[in-house]
């Protein structure tokens, strides 16, 4: 049972996916992309990872999509000539995806991942331990990112009020 | 069966590879933002993949923490990057009326 809610969960993130890169309309690909980050944060609970769940649902699936959702529908694009099969370029892109994803499972499948599985009762990551790792050796790099989301506001704010800035 | 390292990486390097189509064939910036989400949220995957599966670091306090902390600042980049980034095409709309990155060509020599 565990295995089909599993599969399932990986066919709707990859299904997701494909549908976020095949729809014409930008909208479309903004609901498929927030249903894949759904999909991967399943994923993240089935390994275990139950505050990157969370925090998938809240960073991602929340705020990150809202902003995608404001930019769609501030811009409201209009239709791309979309012809997936036409143009040398795209046929130049899918095979470049499909030689990424042959290099990558060509990597996966020579990997020695075997020799250096955890052993079954290898202590996992909880909230608790994951907690105390970040706020004690990994203190750093958690402020640095506080940093880089201070950087990320002043440049929205900068981009965003630039009309007031070049008026004044 | 599906609950060994190699599925979830191949799931992985599945998404990364559509990103990565993605942004080679779409002509929308917004969408070639999400595909930008996508590879970055398929390195998350491998990340925490590789966390869950694998026992070089066995962390401070119980668990291996070093691929969950990677994940983390890769979401807080995300979150940055999605800021600024669609503040630049919103910037760029208002001047030009149009989203179509093959028409932003002005620094191409």
């Amino acid at each position: 049972m565990p295995d089909i809610l599993l599969v399932l969960a990986a066919l709707i993130t990859v299904g997701c996916a494909v549908g976020v890169i095949a729809s014409k309309d930008a909208v479309h690909s903004a609901l498929f992309l927030t249903v894949h980050l759904l999909g991967v944060g399943s994923l993240f609970l089935a390994l275990t990872h139950q505050f990157l769940a969370v925090a998938q649902l809240l960073i991602y699936a929340g705020a990150v999509m809202v902003v995608f959702m404001f930019a769609v529908t501030t811009l409201s694009p209009k239709e791309e000539p979309f012809k997936i099969f036409d143009n040398l370029p795209s046929l130049a892109g899918i095979a470049a995806g499909a030689g990424a994803f042959g290099a990558l499972v060509f990597a996966i499948s020579r990997s020695q991942l075997h020799d250096h599985l955890a052993a079954p009762d290898a202590p996992l990551v909880t909230v608790r331990s994951f907690a105390l790792d970040l706020f004690g050796p990994f203190l750093l790099p958690f402020e640095g990112t506080a940093f880089l989301l201070l950087v990320a506001l002043i440049g929205a704010v900068i981009l965003g009020g630039r009309r007031q800035l070049g008026d004044g | 069966m599906a609950n060994s390292p190699e599925f979830f990486l191949i799931i992985s390097a599945l998404v990364f590879s559509l990103g990565l189509v993605g942004m080679a064939v779409r002509r929308n910036p917004l969408v070639m933002f999400m595909s930008i989400e996508l590879m970055l949220n398929a390195s998350n995957l491998a990340f925490v993949t590789f966390s869950r599966f694998t026992t070089k670091f066995q962390g401070f306090h119980g668990g291996p923490s070093d691929g969950p902390v990677f994940t983390f600042v890769v979401m807080t980049i995300a979150a940055a990057e999605a800021v600024v980034g669609l503040g630049i095409i919103i910037t760029i709309f208002r001047n030009k009326h149009t989203v179509d990155v093959d028409s932003m060509a002005t620094l191409k020599g």
